[in-house]
């Protein structure tokens, strides 16, 4: 119980922090993220630029505000395609069995046994990259993943009085599926989300650092910290900033992803 | 016996399977190879020569088994990125990459194996916490942010290595060892941390298990109980988690590979996914997928051999 608190308030707090960011990315940043200037080229952290410039002399802070933004959209793009394609693959699966259950099953075996990285590369390899790509890719590699959760909720759910009930009062099978027995799952969903979001953060930070995702000039924290590789010397805070924000909105999903499995 | 001829039996149908979805995913996007030898001038009836001559023209089941019938003898075909045939250029770039990720298990091990069993007998709510907190963080760092944060640590304020420096091992062995070793660290550290877990939680769900109460109550000391009769058991579960640290430490690698520098296997599958050289990313897939479900292939039997109440199915 107490466990569970912790965990939650603190990965609230830390979420909070990178939502107020992503916020002020949306709203308004102080510079302009993109805009070049040769005077403050490598300026270490001050008022006037609380996390330093970079190699061109551009506001650490605006494009750290920024690429939170970026990642977040990125993030509720992926995860939605993958627990809407997902949470349909699951409930049918489940719900009907059969051979198509057993296939599905087997196939998403065989997926989660690969570490989800190395999945997102070979999408991006078939698609080819860029941010819609990107989605689209890592969207797909998170289907499994809600696909095996909620189809064994259905698998539990079915057999359950409630359900025998609204067969035999003649609901229509669509209706039982989705209106009845989906808002059981909301709990494991939840969990489930937290889960995802948590790898689909890193995922996207991963590809944009190996190039392969978000393109120049669209700020976002992988990309940034590839480009601060080459400066570590002269201007480590971009690389400390960006970096602690990945990490920030890694650890923010992972300790409440850590908050749902304490309460189980 | 006939457990593991089945075990065989079904990998390599997997590894089929596989190699097939990818195979016709990248026929699907690859574009017209015909066309972009020839450039645009090209007359049609030259494509078409070029088509029926490069066997484009034929059934996608064909070119699928002319493919296979190539890479059961490590001929994966040409990069269309390097002047070079797929073999050649990978050859070399393998061997990096096994021993990067050799030594990144042995240190996974070395790490987390002593810190887990000893700090499996520690337990208080607060530590708990502290520790469960702590142990969030760490798996949350993301490879690339550690693997800089070693290049700056180690590499340029104490200059324990020069950061882009690869020596290759068969060419001066103790400076390669060298070298490796803090891509290795970059890749084991949150690996470790999360087999220390694993042991933990592992040694928490034995306590209440029969056996140690009759332990305790036949005059064993808690020392004695916790390392001699729990340990053995609690360490059977470790060893299919261990199948999924093979699979990413392979994985961790081709991030890894990348902020240092090692001219491996990732680095080249990065490459050739920006330039989508195909031949070499199919290559490499299958590669990586042999390597994955080999792992959990020989866990499932080694598991089935250490505790044989686990059922076949």
């Amino acid at each position: 119980m107490k466990r569970e608190k912790t965990y939650r308030i603190l990965g609230l707090a830390i979420l909070g922090i990178v939502f107020l960011f992503a916020l002020i990315g949306w709203i308004h940043t102080p510079y302009d993220p993109d805009k070049m200037n040769g005077q403050t080229k490598f300026l270490a952290p001050c008022l006037a630029h609380l996390f330093g410039c970079d190699q061109f002399g551009r506001d650490v802070f605006s494009r750290v505000a920024v690429g939170c933004g970026t990642t977040f959209l990125i993030s509720v793009a992926v995860v939605s395609i993958g627990a809407a394609l997902g949470t349909l693959l699951g409930a049918f699966s489940g719900y009907i069995g059969g051979a198509f259950d057993r296939i599905l099953m087997r196939i998403s075996d065989i997926i989660a046994s690969f570490p989800s990285i190395f999945l997102a590369l070979v999408m991006i390899g078939i698609i080819g990259t860029g941010t819609p790509n990107l989605i689209v890719s890592l969207g797909i590699v998170f289907i499994p993943t809600f696909a095996r959760v909620v189809r064994s909720e259905y698998v539990v759910q079915k057999e359950l009085d409630y359900v025998k009930h609204a067969k035999l009062m003649g609901t229509g099978i669509l209706r039982i599926m989705f209106i009845h027995i989906l808002p059981n799952c909301r709990r494991s969903l939840l969990s489930t989300l937290t889960i995802a979001f948590n790898s689909a953060v890193l995922a996207e930070a991963g590809m944009s650092f190996l190039g392969l995702g978000v393109q120049p000039p669209t700020a976002s924290l992988g990309r940034m910290l590839s480009e601060a590789q080459s400066n570590l010397l002269r201007a480590p805070w971009v690389a400390i900033f960006s970096g602690l924000f990945i990490l920030f909105a890694v650890l923010g999903f992972g300790l409440l992803a850590a908050s749902f499995s304490e309460r189980s | 016996m006939k457990y593991v001829a089945k075990k065989i039996l079904v990998l390599f149908g997997t590894l089929v399977v596989l190699s097939f979805l990818v195979f016709v995913a990248f026929q699907a996007v690859k574009g017209d190879a015909a066309l972009s030898q020839l450039g645009d001038n090209a007359t049609k009836e030259q494509v078409e020569a070029l088509r029926e001559e490069l066997g484009l023209n034929d059934f996608i089941l064909v070119r699928y088994g002319r493919w296979l019938s190539g890479a059961v003898r490590g001929d994966f075909g040409n990069s269309s990125n390097y002047s070079m045939t797929v073999k050649e250029l990978m050859r070399d770039k393998i061997t990096v990459t096994v021993q990067l990720a050799m030594i990144s298990l042995g240190l996974i091990l070395l790490i987390g194996l002593p810190i887990g069993i000893a700090s499996s007998g520690i337990r208080s709510t607060a530590g708990d916490i502290a520790a469960g907190v702590f142990n969030q963080i760490v798996m949350a760092i993301p490879p690339f942010f550690l693997g800089i944060f070693i290049t700056w640590l180690c590499g340029l304020v104490l200059a324990w290595f020069t950061p882009g420096g690869y020596v290759s091992l068969s060419e001066n062995f103790k400076e390669g060892i060298h070298f490796l070793f803090f891509p290795a660290l970059a890749i084991a550290i949150p690996k470790a941390f999360m087999l220390i877990k694993f042991i933990r939680d592992s040694m928490a769900g034995q306590k209440s298990m029969g056996y140690v109460r009759t332990a305790r109550s036949k005059g064993n000391s808690h020392g004695r109980v916790l390392y001699k009769h729990m340990l053995k058991n609690a360490l059977i579960p470790v060893i299919t988690f261990f199948a999924m640290i093979v699979a990413e430490v392979f994985a961790g690698s081709i991030v890894i590979e990348q902020v240092f520098g090692v001219p491996g296997i990732g680095r080249l599958l990065v490459v050739s996914i920006a330039n989508r050289d195909f031949n070499v990313i199919l290559a490499i897939v299958l590669y990586i997928a042999v390597i994955v479900l080999t792992a959990n292939a020989v866990v499932d039997v080694l598991y089935h051999i250490l505790d044989p109440r686990v059922s076949l199915e």
